[in-house]
């Protein structure tokens, strides 16, 4: 509910709220209160940028999950007859490689490979961050410490080069490329997650279940989980971009699944014929830039909805 | 319905007095939150004679704080002024640019905080925080004014001076660094001195130092206008006491009139639930309800929601400032009637 | 228990050696599990792009005798580790005739120009915009920074390069795209690991003095009769800079990733290149030391920078406060300073 404004307030900066007081007859009845989730997307929605982003962004999983239907040819075909053919050339929208390859098919498997292993690396993290971390927050214990030691090693350490590493450990499956950077970017979200639960711990439905009798994971699960979920779907939602980030980086050092199409592999052969054909490695930033924004933009959305006052940041 | 302009009987001076040191008329400064305007300050007035200490007293909101901070224009960018004069030494404070403004600050009105420990850089020593004005006043120049600085801490009774001066704000005691603030507000030698709550935030031993030291301020001629929603502190040095509820002046009087004999409802209540003064024995009667939001004001008289005595309809019209006797003013026609 | 400063360094050091061998020892125990391991080079050169012109034979032999062959691989990290102690990692495999501290004495250097320009580059642009956001709050310069500094933020450095790149090579033909002869090869590499690092840190700098606006001292110095920058930067900008410098060492882990993207793109001869390379040629040696070298630059860099802390901000010192530290939080609300 709104504060009352008072001289004072204001000069001290005080946020005096928005939501005027019930007042007596006259005034325009308060909207019915509405639950937790339903006043977050509702403050999602009205954020234009992020309703936007997360249309444009669904397109793109649409897009990915139909590219083999989409695409006009198959990415490794290959065409010696229109090599490096620029933009506009018949039968390629936007021109060829120097193998002949169709530039936007490569780019919509290139969408498939980085969504992929996108969604896939961050389920990993989501799902050992989960369980590391509400083990520790809610056991502590032996988990907890190690938990912790984990991430002050980590903390020095940066996660792109972990994961390099990782991958050069396991090999260059589109498999290992998942596990690789799940289990690097894991720790700060378990680290979240563990902060989370200490947080609810304390909350007074806690411990009337632990009065009635629930044992720790039934309290863990279905008490603690579902409402720590605003800020881990936060982390989550930016964790993506990182990941499509990382898969680019990963593959424009050469350590992506061959022979499917990256969009980092693309720009790193763009470079090689930047003179001759820019159009290589035009379209791949372009889309790679606009996917990670969208779903930069999508995280930003979330974080303010279920996070309005900023007070997270 | 227009804004009271009540031309001020000269609360705080005697007669024969020169000119006031400062004259408040009419001063309003609202606020602008979204599409919302909060009149904070309506309709203000007061003088203030030379080397005289006037009080504003009140509840928290209502309208203190923005009043002397519009004095000084060190106000919020929400904030705007839109009316009134406040006549100090011939001008108009209200109407100077900001960079006579800035002259003025600092050197002929100074002004001490509730909290020295927040009002002190923390990351400077005292010397810098004591000695920048005296510099950027032209006043003298860097080593000079180390010396100046140095006497003037010893002037409010901190001990080795010279060593004190290279240290910093956290390092001092909640008590001398509040004295600190008020030696440092004293080396231009303003003449008048703003003191915002200066006793609220330290312990009861503290309080009568910095109250102490106001009165030697005032010894010397500054005049001083004090904040406070504590009377006690008022009675102890202040000569008249202006009380102010919900950004307009609903009493003037000479301390000791006020203190004996309140007559407007809510100075009445405030007597009536203060802790400090007054019989032991009697019992304490906080005023009911809470002090209105500026958004929502009552029609009329601000304070008639609250009042004991409130009558409609004659309550719903505003309330000028009467005067009802040597000195006097009171902001209720009921009282006028008595 | 030692108080004081001396304590609190001592505890540090220890912490931080601890967290080196725990690296050395996940990153050896990681590499044993690639399969293959050090002493065995069959499997190893198949999964190799090249080996250096010296041939497996060299290689094998140059690893028998420092390591002996079937050496249990605890034994074979003591040897690393004593070596490493000793600034001696012995010869890599990709390129057999160097060693690898040659490699990294000649490679560091360039990743570390790099590095430094970019933190200069990015300071030089964060300041002015962060502290002019601040200071026009809410206002539509304000929104436009910020929403640049969320683009910023948002794409990795490699892709500002490839931007970059586009523009400056192949549309405006000024600028070259690779190679590492003179100051033109800098200019876009540093610019482009600027970016991120100037995002961070103009966001930063703008919480920062929003919140340090709002703080009653600014009030007092205006009171006192400030002319308004002298109080904007003596007060305000020099209190808010303060916490930035926990900024710094998160910032240095991004702009160490980055070289190593930025390097392999732009083909420069720095210790990123060569971390790349040796990950894509399972140059395990190489891989190792490298690893290594930049865990003890960034550890040693936040231990100094959280020295460095303690020294600005003078209530930590005197009161022997060693230990706590005092982040600011970045705050977006609505602010109310008079400036």
């Amino acid at each position: 509910m709104g504060t009352t404004a008072t001289s004072e307030s204001l000069a001290a900066g005080v946020d005096t709220g928005a939501l005027a007081e019930p007042d007596q007859a006259g005034q325009p009845e308060l909207p019915r209160p509405r639950g937790q989730w339903a006043r977050a997307w509702d403050r999602f929605r009205a954020n234009r940028l992020a309703f936007a982003s997360l249309i444009f962004a669904g397109l793109l999983v649409v897009v990915a999950v139909f590219a083999p239907l989409i695409a006009p040819y198959h990415y490794s075909e290959t065409d010696y007859n229109a090599r490096l053919a620029p933009i506009g050339t018949e039968g390629h929208l936007l021109g060829t490689d120097l193998l002949g390859r169709d530039i936007a098919s490569r780019l919509l498997y290139g969408l498939r490979t980085a969504l992929t292993v996108a969604f896939g690396a961050e389920l990993t993290a989501l799902v050992l961050a989960l369980v590391v971390g509400l083990v520790a927050g809610y056991r502590g214990g032996r988990v907890e410490q190690v938990l912790m030691g984990f991430t002050d090693v980590m903390y020095a350490f940066p996660s792109y080069l972990f994961a390099v590493v990782l991958v050069t450990v396991l090999g260059r499956g589109l498999f290992s490329l998942i596990l690789a950077i799940g289990i690097a970017s894991w720790v700060t979200q378990a680290r979240l997650v563990r902060a989370q639960v200490l947080t609810l711990k304390q909350r007074e439905y806690v411990e009337a279940a632990r009065a009635m009798g629930a044992r720790g994971t039934t309290i863990a699960v279905r008490y603690i989980l579902p409402n720590a979920i605003g800020p881990i779907l936060v982390t989550t939602s930016f964790g993506i971009p990182a990941a499509i980030a990382a898969e680019a980086g990963l593959a424009l050092l050469g350590l992506g699944v061959q022979p499917i199409p990256s969009w980092g592999a693309m720009i790193t052969d763009g470079m090689r014929y930047l003179l001759a054909a820019p159009h290589m490695m035009v379209f791949p930033a372009l889309l790679f830039a606009l996917t990670l924004l969208a779903f930069t933009w999508v995280g930003d959305g979330l974080r303010d909805a279920f996070d309005p006052s900023g007070e997270q940041r | 319905m227009t804004a009271p302009t009540s031309a001020p009987t000269n609360v705080g001076g005697k007669a024969g007095d020169s000119e006031p040191l400062l004259s408040l008329r009419g001063l309003r400064t609202h606020f602008v939150r979204g599409r919302e305007t909060l009149p904070a300050v309506e309709g203000v007035s007061f003088d203030l004679a030379p080397g005289r200490a006037l009080a504003i007293v009140g509840e928290s909101g209502s309208g203190k704080t923005v009043t002397v901070r519009s004095l000084l224009r060190l106000l919020p960018r929400s904030a705007r002024i839109v009316g009134g004069e406040a006549y100090f030494r011939g001008r108009d404070l209200l109407a100077l640019s900001e960079r006579e403004m800035r002259r003025v600050r600092g050197r002929e009105i100074a002004m001490v905080f509730q909290n020295a420990m927040e009002a002190m850089n923390p990351t400077l020593t005292l010397e810098r925080q004591l000695t920048e004005h005296l510099v950027w006043h032209g006043v003298c120049g860097r080593a000079e004014a180390r010396e100046r600085a140095i006497r003037a801490l010893a002037d409010v009774g901190i001990p080795e001076p010279e060593r004190r001066i290279r240290t910093y704000p956290f390092q001092l005691s909640g008590g001398m660094r509040q004295r600190a603030m008020i030696a440092m507000a004293m080396l231009t030698e303003p003449a008048l001195l703003i003191a915002d709550e200066p006793t609220t935030a330290v312990d009861v031993t503290v309080q009568r130092q910095i109250l102490d030291l106001l009165v030697k301020v005032k010894e010397r001629g500054t005049g001083i206008i004090l904040i406070t929603h504590d009377l006690g502190v008022a009675r102890y040095f202040c000569d008249d006491i202006v009380v102010m509820y919900a950004g307009r002046v609903v009493e003037r009087a000479p301390t000791q009139d006020l203190l004996d004999d309140p007559r407007h409802p809510y100075s009445v209540g405030l007597l009536d639930s203060s802790v400090e003064l007054g019989d032991r024995n009697r019992p304490l009667t906080p005023i009911p309800g809470s002090p209105p939001d500026l958004a929502r004001l009552p029609e009329g008289c601000p304070f008639h929601p609250r009042c004991s005595m409130a009558e409609r309809p004659a309550c719903l019209s505003p309330q000028e400032l009467l005067p009802i006797g040597e000195g006097r003013q009171v902001a209720c026609w009921k009282v006028r009637e008595r | 228990m030692l108080g004081g400063f001396a304590g609190y360094l001592a505890r540090r050091v220890l912490r931080l050696v601890v967290s080196l061998i725990a690296v050395s020892i996940i990153t050896f125990t990681l590499l044993q599990l690639a399969p293959g391991n050090f002493a065995d080079l069959q499997r190893i050169s198949s999964g190799a792009t090249t080996i250096g012109s010296a041939g497996t034979e060299d290689v094998m032999a140059a690893f028998e005798s420092r390591y002996g062959a079937d050496i249990p691989p605890w034994k074979q990290y003591l040897i690393f580790m004593k070596g490493a102690l000793t600034w001696d990692f012995g010869p890599s495999y990709k390129y057999p005739h160097l060693e690898i501290q040659e490699i990294i004495a000649k490679a560091f250097p360039i990743s570390a120009t790099l590095a430094i320009l970019s933190v200069a580059l990015a300071l030089l642009i964060a300041l002015p915009v962060g502290v002019y956001a601040a200071l026009r709050q809410n206002s539509a310069a304000d929104h436009v920074a910020m929403f640049l500094v969320t683009l910023g933020h948002a794409l990795p450095g490699f892709l500002s390069a490839a931007f970059l790149v586009l523009l400056f090579t192949a549309t405006l033909h000024v600028l070259p795209s690779s190679g590492w002869e003179g100051p033109r090869n800098l200019i876009m590499p540093v610019l482009a690991l600027a970016i991120g690092p100037a995002a961070v840190l103009a966001r930063y700098v703008r919480s920062s003095m929003l919140e340090t606006l709002r703080e009653e001292y600014v009030t007092a110095a205006l009171a006192k009769g400030g002319p308004r920058r002298t109080v904007i930067v003596r007060h305000a900008l020099r209190n808010s800079l303060i916490p930035l410098v926990t900024v710094v060492g998160p910032l240095l882990a991004s702009l160490m990733t980055g070289t190593v993207f930025i390097e392999a793109l732009f083909r420069i001869p720095g210790l990123g290149l060569y971390f790349a390379t040796a990950a894509a040629s399972r140059d395990m040696p190489l891989l190792m030391g490298s690893t290594l070298f930049f865990a003890v630059i960034l550890m040693v860099t936040n231990l100094v920078v959280d020295l460095i802390y303690g020294v600005l901000d003078p209530r930590i010192r005197a009161e022997g406060g060693w230990g706590q530290r005092r982040p600011r939080r970045a705050s977006q609300q609505e602010s109310t300073q008079v400036l």
